[in-house]
């Protein structure tokens, strides 16, 4: 068996689409193209597919990274039979092996850059994100379905930029999670500054 | 896509900023693999709509087929549209935003020809907002020539009358090649100049199969019965179901589309046969789609590794109303070997019979991890006669038995109440027959668990049953309750389809054209995913009955004289009244089954053409 490691770009029609969706659509293009690909044991077998760190409903990509296990040693021009059967909204930039024993990605990303556009209700000036990344801590109340904690913004904000129609972040990223979207907004929205949103792009992830 | 060009798709901000509000926002987004997106100028633009929500209506194989059928002629574009959530509705209605088509974006109301597809009675109002929310005006009379012309077709078509002010034409039988002729005509009619949208629609109703409701003038007594039905001079005086004739030379599409998200029924599809070799006399589908139309297994093995190559779909469905009575069922399943085999591919056989057969054909082509689904529908062989159900049962016991054996883990039973000539032991027939598969599953060894889905019965027009009361609320009520009791004290899992909603589909499913204001008020109450049983309310479709005057019981719990005029007398399928009547006499005459699994004319549909 031999794994290799994606690069690909989401694009609009896989953006809102959820983190599972997602992973049946590359799976389904990797099954479309033909490969002798790696599949799961047990009564559904499913193709051997591990995907990067979730990408969020409604989110671009341009640097997204999943891994995929293949029966066969090489494959002539993987990256071009995996584009040529791929769904819309799904490119794959680059292939390339790695050993059988590299750690997950979930495990060794680290960090993630994110642009998100939209429209200021006021539009802030460049002191404010300065304000936010130099302030000691950066409180927020989260609820989720599963239940409520409070936690801790300002370690994970690596690098806040914002622009008339823009927010431009580098978050920290655990194996536990990060920081939503929907949070960076919050913090602007506390200080009176309304973005809404209209698109958001994961513009890099990086990896150990 | 099945465009040259790759991710073109374009989301304005405003539609984004709409979505990043809303619930699940791949339903509204569109770009499948294999959707097509054409964007030629002076095309015929036609939209496919179904009135529920994406994930259901994208499992919808009829649709699937059209839309291909009109996308494969280069001048005609077809596109999809689905219901809103009601987040969505919410939004739109906030933002004033329309309903719009998913390849283009294009509000409803822009388009040339829309197309309904309806499943399923309750999805009435859904129609009507789906209507409201493209800019489209809710009734025929309303219209104008700019406006689209809204059309329908699916098993409701079977009475299209509760909904005749709606609807500008309704397609009676299968849609494949009337829907092209539909198109032609709304497209010389679209390039002629001065002629009005009256003329059209006389030049529709002279298409074979499509009803045009405005054409009929409909008079009732004063007891509320139909007096008579009024044509227009130039229109026709019927409506024959238009049948495509030969399944094997006909389109089936083997590059669907694969939806994004995760749907109901997510997997490729064939479809062995159309119409049901089957007599039952409840089942609206097995009459309306006679006769029996197969597929030989050489073409579907072809379609089947087709559809799984140009989609990487990981299951495969094989589908009809019956399809363990497909004949070479052995042979296909067979020749699907090297798709399971190499490409992991499983295979779903959605009808199954309850007999050792079916748990066979089952076990080799699903494996033995699947819920079984058996629909004895009644407690008694007299009663399983009655309504046509062939199926005996010791065959029934057999087939748990060896389900069992195979160690399969779930059987779910589906039963009906209120059933014509049904008595108070068949209630008791219900629970001893589940008690005896319990018996029979425990003795050869398998650890089977039961569940019970108990529903009341709708008499449906163009069945043998149309004439036929429905059993009151009342009585429902107190038999499901009392059957949902003693099933929780056996430990079997009781569900089924809450009474209301029966109660609703029976005053649907044999309305006449002034339920259609009914259904009206119901949409301006707020009805609108009302088939889902978390988003009905029964309380809004009684205001709405009453607003409209009407008496839902002169719809349902009539026994209607065979003279009677019914309000889908206009529109016949294979089996004629005179024939449904003749079946219906039988259910109140025939002896026990000497054979339970005639294959006679009778069933194939040959016999009941009149």
């Amino acid at each position: 068996m031999t794994r290799w490691r994606l690069l690909y770009r989401v694009g609009w029609e896989l953006a809102f689409a959820s983190h599972l969706d997602r992973w049946r659509a590359i799976s389904r293009s990797a099954r479309r193209a033909a490969l002798p690909l790696a599949y799961s044991q047990g009564f559904h077998q499913r193709p051997r597919l591990a995907m990067g760190p979730p990408l969020p409903v409604g989110a671009c990509g341009e640097e997204e990274l999943a891994d995929l296990f293949l029966e066969e040693g090489t494959v002539r021009d993987l990256c071009g039979a995996l584009n040529a059967s791929a769904c819309p909204g799904l490119e794959v930039r680059q292939v390339w092996p790695i050993p059988q024993e590299e750690r997950s990605l979930t495990a060794c990303t680290y960090r993630a850059g994110w642009r998100m556009d939209g429209w200021w209700e006021v539009v802030p000036s460049s002191q404010v994100a300065q304000a936010l990344l130099a302030a000691p801590s950066l409180p927020l109340h989260r609820v989720t379905p599963k239940g409520e904690k409070d936690l801790d913004l300002k370690p994970y904000l690596l690098a806040l930029q914002t622009e008339m129609e823009s927010i431009e972040v580098e978050l920290l990223v655990t194996p536990s999670g990060g920081v939503r979207w929907e949070e960076i907004c919050r913090i602007f929205q506390e200080r009176g500054y309304r973005f809404h949103l209209w698109g958001l792009c994961r513009t890099s992830l990086r990896h150990a | 896509m099945n465009s040259t060009k790759r991710s073109s798709l374009v989301l304005s901000p405003t539609w984004r900023e709409t979505l990043y509000q809303a619930e699940r926002p791949a339903r509204y987004v569109g770009g499948e693999r294999n959707a097509y997106r054409k964007e030629e100028a002076g095309l015929l633009r036609v939209a496919l709509a179904y009135p529920d929500l994406y994930e259901i209506g994208m499992s919808n194989l009829g649709l699937s087929i059209l839309y291909h059928i009109i996308n494969a002629e280069p001048d005609l574009s077809c596109e999809r549209v689905y219901a809103p959530a009601p987040d969505l509705e919410a939004l739109l209605r906030r933002n004033g935003g329309s309903l719009c088509t998913l390849e283009s974006g294009r509000p409803l109301g822009e388009l040339d020809i829309l197309g309904f597809s309806l499943q399923y009675e309750m999805t009435y109002p859904q129609v009507l907002n789906m209507l409201d929310l493209g800019g489209i005006p809710l009734r025929t009379t309303q219209r104008g020539p700019t406006d689209p012309v809204v059309i329908a077709g699916g098993p409701c078509a079977a009475n299209p009358e509760p909904m005749a002010h709606f609807f500008d034409a309704i397609l009676v039988g299968d849609g494949e090649e009337a829907l092209l002729e539909i198109c032609r005509l709304v497209q010389s009619w679209k390039r002629e100049e001065g002629r009005t949208r009256d003329e059209l629609l006389l030049a529709l109703s002279r298409i074979p199969g499509l009803y045009v409701p405005s054409l009929y003038c409909f008079h009732f007594s004063p007891d509320g019965t139909i007096e008579a039905i009024e044509p227009h001079p130039h229109a026709p005086t019927g409506v024959v179901s238009r049948r495509v004739r030969d399944l094997e030379t006909s389109f089936f599409p083997t590059r669907p589309i694969v939806p994004t998200l995760e749907t109901v029924h997510d997997r490729a599809q064939v479809e062995l046969f159309r119409g049901c070799l089957r007599g039952c006399r409840f089942c609206q589908a097995g009459f309306i789609y006679r006769p029996r139309r197969m597929r030989s297994a050489g073409l579907l093995k072809r379609q089947a590794e087709e559809i799984i190559a140009t989609t990487g779909w990981e299951e495969l469905g094989l589908v009809s109303l019956s399809s363990c009575d497909y004949p070479h069922l052995e042979e296909l399943l067979q020749s699907l070997g090297p798709l399971r085999a190499e490409q992991r591919v499983n295979i779903s056989l959605p009808s199954l019979r309850a007999d050792s057969f079916s748990v066979e054909v089952a076990r080799l082509a699903q494996g033995h991890q699947i819920t079984l689904t058996f629909a004895p529908e009644a407690g008694s062989d007299r009663l399983r006669q009655a309504i046509g159900k062939q199926l005996l049962e010791e065959e029934i016991l057999t087939a748990a038995e060896q389900a069992a054996r195979c160690r399969f883990p779930r059987i779910k039973l589906y039963f009906m109440i209120g059933l014509p000539t049904e008595r108070e032991e068949d209630m008791d027939g219900i629970l001893a027959l589940v008690e005896k598969l319990r018996r029979r599953a425990k003795s050869a060894g398998g650890g089977v668990k039961f569940s019970a889905a108990v529903s009341a019965f709708v008499p449906k027009p163009q069945t043998p049953f149309q004439w036929e009361p429905m059993e009151r609320l009342e009585g429902i009520r107190a038999k499901r309750s009392f059957l949902r009791d003693r099933f929780r004290r056996m430990g079997v899992e009781a569900g089924g389809q809450q009474e209301e909603l029966s109660i609703l589909e029976g005053v649907l499913a044999r309305g006449d054209r002034r339920v259609g204001e009914a259904v009206f008020f119901a949409w301006q109450e707020g009805a609108r995913l009302d088939g889902w049983s978390d988003h009905f309310s029964f309380a809004r479709w009684q205001s709405a009955l009453a607003r409209s005057g009407l008496e839902p019981s002169f719809y349902l719990h009539r026994t209607r004289p065979q003279e009677e005029i019914l309000p889908w007398s206009l529109v016949r399928f294979a089996a004629g009244p005179a024939y449904l009547w003749r079946e219906r006499e039988r259910a109140y005459s025939d002896p026990l089954p000497s054979n339970p699994c005639p294959q006679t004319s009778i069933l194939n549909g040959s016999e009941g053409k009149e």
